[in-house]
């Protein structure tokens, strides 16, 4: 395999890895935050035992998410370093902003947060727990400027340059709030909420069943099916509805392969299930809902959707050879030429332009995105329902004893993960072959001096040392399921006899 | 003063302040193998728990910042010695796993710990180095290999890293902790500043003999007033640590480490390369850096958000002032 083929595996896995960690520390900055609210508001023993102990769960989450973070940023110097020259003036100011305006705010407090448990006054936890929500809704606000500007760019001019063309800030606030930023950060960030909100109700549903820790238990999951309730309402609209109409505006090809629409079609169904068959360019017994996917595209039952084909030309011809953010015809000449030549095409060939639109068609893996698409859309559609129900339980009174609910709770609590990476894929997968829309490729992108053997090392060290870390830290957190909460009064705490010997075995 | 120059020496501040706050860590981290008592080995790391996630983000924010302002920089140094940038990575990833899930197998994670604490500092020390003697890179490309990064003056300047960061680790359990540990670690403190200081000589030598045009800056009146700055900082740390001082010495080396850095990138200005193969070759802060929008943007903010980090970090520190004498972590 090739470099750029090894540096993109390489990037998934790490992206991906760091996926695990990312939203539930979003998501349970919130929550922590919450529990402790709740439990100065009250001042009830079980609330405050409750936020201590979802604290802990916090710092867990955190552990792996700053390391395998780091390993982003470095993967833009050492295996994306063409991409870093040509956008780095754009995309490293945000990285840089996250350091300076969240990330410090983040991991400051928390170490205020999970070291002052109990030796410093309640307050100061409270506002500690303010300050790490605060701080990493604000790193992740500054992550997906950076995401969204590479999906919309906007607010910059490509010039030449000594060191090469680039692109170069014009308006700092247009490339902030590119037209992607406000509905894929409210969507990514409320997908993290989802995620904590499903661990708080999850865990709590565990010591239910297992009859430990019951009023700690009843008021997580108590909050968490809340959460959850109202969170999974809003990823579906407005927040998902506003991402998706962003995306069939900027990104056709992207739309058409989360679709499966392979050709152009006027008041386009939205397909609920089918088989994808990219040889025969067709959804097999699909199964959709009439006219659907144009209003929900364009607002309006017959509007056109442009198939694969027909959204790769409308790239190419549209949003490449007349984006109007070139310094001058030369430089647009020396970027549309370079991106042709990475793909084996002689820009002088008359047939040039049909055969790079052939090249943008065929870089979105259909049935992929189709299926991806899908799992995430239906996880949502699930994590409503589970929602719901549990409210509609704890309004008639009968959540804590309802044991099938309790169960499903924690068998499901995977799926926000699946549902998150799932989303994660569609996102970057869906905009191939583009690492910058319309601008940078990733054959242009990687670096010009690494080898193929270097990637392949750094990449299997990647699969070893994520794996060992994960066995590691499923350890960690079944310790921390096995110890539970701080006892309340009146509550039984113990595990079962063998878990104990275990649990003293462990220290 | 231009704007790249106004970057140049805000990159110095974050690192100064990456290497003064998360130094210690790095250093304790690094004395742990000297300290046999496992309850001791426990307090040390207590000492640091609170606060070391919060230091590192300063290593963040100061690569993040050379991505930003100097995107073509970052982009060469990093695909050119790639085996060596993820060797750190993996370094950096193994330090927060050891560091907190060493409740299990405590001895094995404390080594590990201690390895990878050391390997990080010798590392930065080392990338220092080579930006100060030069890279075997010119027009026609990279004329070297990965031992290219492992020269005389690059390894000097790595073992000074080294020596420092263990200094100053020592001088921060010196003020955290009480008894006979204390007592240990003031002796630990004294030996490694005299390792320290004879870093610093040898680093100065190897920049006269192998990297001429970083060392004629150091000669300049600005160069050498700092030179002398340093000195006294060092010596009167010393004097403090035999004068048995509970936190002075501390502030003292934690001064150190933003003053040396000033140094340095004093005496790299204005060029981030310097070519070992071709004299005429070099890139300069200036011809490497951002668009002129992307350097004004973000420098006001920039620098209000590190004072306002600096504040509430003093916040916190006061918080967790005082001696630490429990062995027991949050989890």
């Amino acid at each position: 395999m090739d470099p750029v083929t090894l540096s993109r595996i390489q990037f998934a896995l790490t992206a991906g890895y760091h996926w695990i960690f990312v939203p539930a520390s979003i998501g349970m900055a919130f929550m922590v935050f919450l529990i402790w609210t709740v439990a100065a508001v009250t001042n009830e023993e079980q609330w405050y035992k409750a936020a201590k102990f979802f604290s802990k769960w916090l710092g867990v989450f955190f552990v792996l998410g700053v390391p395998t973070g780091i390993v982003m940023e470095f993967e833009f110097g050492a295996n994306w370093a063409r991409y870093s020259t040509f956008v780095g003036s754009i995309f490293g100011p945000p990285l840089m902003l996250e350091g300076l305006f969240a990330f410090a705010l983040e991991s400051t407090f928390l170490g205020v947060l999970l070291f002052g448990m109990g030796r410093l006054p309640k307050v100061i936890s409270w506002i500690a727990a303010f300050f790490v929500s605060l701080g990493s809704a604000l790193s992740g606000l500054w992550i997906l400027i950076a995401n969204s500007w590479q999906q919309t760019p906007t607010g910059y001019i490509i010039k030449s340059t000594p060191l090469g063309p680039r692109a170069e800030l014009t308006n700092f606030m247009k490339a902030v709030f590119n037209p992607l930023l406000v509905s894929q950060y409210t969507h990514t960030i409320n997908s993290g909420i989802i995620t904590g909100a499903y661990i708080v109700a999850a865990v709590g549903a565990y010591y239910l069943l297992k009859k430990r820790h019951v009023q700690v238990a009843r008021s997580a999951v108590a909050i968490g099916i809340v959460v959850l309730a109202i969170s999974s309402v809003i990823q579906l609209y407005p927040t998902g509805h506003a991402e998706g109409r962003v995306i069939a505006k900027y990104q056709p090809t992207k739309l058409a392969a989360d679709e499966g629409l392979f050709k152009t079609t006027t008041g386009a169904p939205m397909v609920v299930f089918g088989i994808v068959d990219e040889k025969d360019q067709q959804v097999k017994y699909a199964i959709g809902i009439p006219k659907l996917l144009s209003w929900l595209a364009f607002g309006n039952w017959n509007a056109k959707v442009l198939g694969l084909h027909d959204a790769a030309k409308y790239v190419w011809y549209q949003e490449v050879l007349n984006n109007p953010n070139y310094a001058n015809e030369k430089v647009k000449k020396q970027v549309v030429d370079s991106i042709m030549e990475a793909y084996g095409i002689n820009p002088n060939d008359p047939n040039a332009n049909q055969k790079m639109v052939q090249v943008l068609e065929k870089s979105v893996p259909v049935a992929f995105m189709f299926y991806a698409y899908r799992v995430m859309v239906g996880l949502g559609t699930l994590f409503i329902l589970i929602g719901l129900v549990g409210v509609l339980l704890l309004l008639i009174g009968k959540l804590y004893d309802a044991r099938w609910f309790l169960k499903v709770l924690v068998v499901t609590l995977p799926l926000p993960w699946l549902a998150g990476e799932a989303g994660w894929f569609t996102h970057e997968v869906g905009r191939q072959p583009w690492m910058v829309w319309g601008m940078v490729t990733v054959n242009n992108g990687v670096s010009p001096n690494i080898s193929a053997t270097s990637v392949l090392a750094t990449l299997i060290a990647f699969v070893v040392v994520y794996t060992i870390l994960f066995y590691i830290w499923l350890h960690f957190v079944k310790k921390l399921v096995r110890e539970g909460p701080e006892p309340v009064e009146g509550d039984v705490t113990s595990a079962p006899a063998p878990a104990i010997s275990a649990a003293g075995g462990g220290q | 003063m231009d704007y790249a120059t106004a970057w140049f020496y805000f990159s110095a501040f974050l690192l100064g302040m990456y290497l003064a706050f998360d130094g210690f860590d790095l250093g304790l981290g690094s004395l742990l193998p000297f300290v046999r008592d496992q309850k001791d080995r426990d307090v040390l790391v207590n000492t640091m728990a609170p606060v070391w996630d919060g230091n590192e983000v300063w290593f963040i924010t100061w690569g993040a910042g050379l991505f930003a302002m100097w995107p073509a920089l970052y982009a060469v140094l990093f695909s050119t010695f790639y085996l060596a940038v993820w060797f750190l990575a993996f370094m950096f990833i193994f330090r927060a796993v050891s560091f907190e899930f060493r409740n299990k197998y405590k001895r094995a994670w404390d080594y590990l710990f201690a390895t990878v604490s050391g390997l990080i500092a010798l590392i930065l020390g080392v990338i220092v180095g080579n930006l100060i003697q030069g890279i075997p890179l010119d027009a026609k490309g990279f004329h070297g290999s990965l031992l290219t990064l492992f020269r005389p003056l690059p390894l000097i300047v790595g073992l000074f890293v080294l020596f420092a960061v263990m200094w100053h680790g020592a001088n921060w359990a010196v003020y955290k902790t009480t008894g006979k540990l204390q007592e240990r670690m003031r002796k630990l403190a004294f030996d490694f500043w005299i390792l320290t200081v004879i870093f610093l000589l040898l680093t100065v030598i190897g920049m006269k003999i192998w990297a001429p045009l970083r060392f004629s800056r150091v000669l300049t009146p600005l160069g050498l007033t700092l030179t002398l700055i340093i000195l006294i900082v060092a010596f009167v740390d010393a004097y403090l640590i035999k004068k048995g001082s509970e936190r002075g010495a501390f502030y003292l080396s934690w001064l150190a480490f933003p003053l040396v850095v000033y140094l340095v990138y004093y005496s790299m200005y204005p060029y981030w390369v310097i070519s070992t193969t071709d004299p005429n070759f070099k890139l300069s802060i200036h011809a490497l850096a951002a668009s002129p929008l992307t350097l004004q943007a973000v420098l006001g903010v920039s620098v209000v958000l590190a004072i306002i980090i600096m504040t509430y970090t003093l916040y916190v520190y006061k918080v967790f002032g005082g001696k630490v004498t429990e062995t027991e972590g949050y989890y």
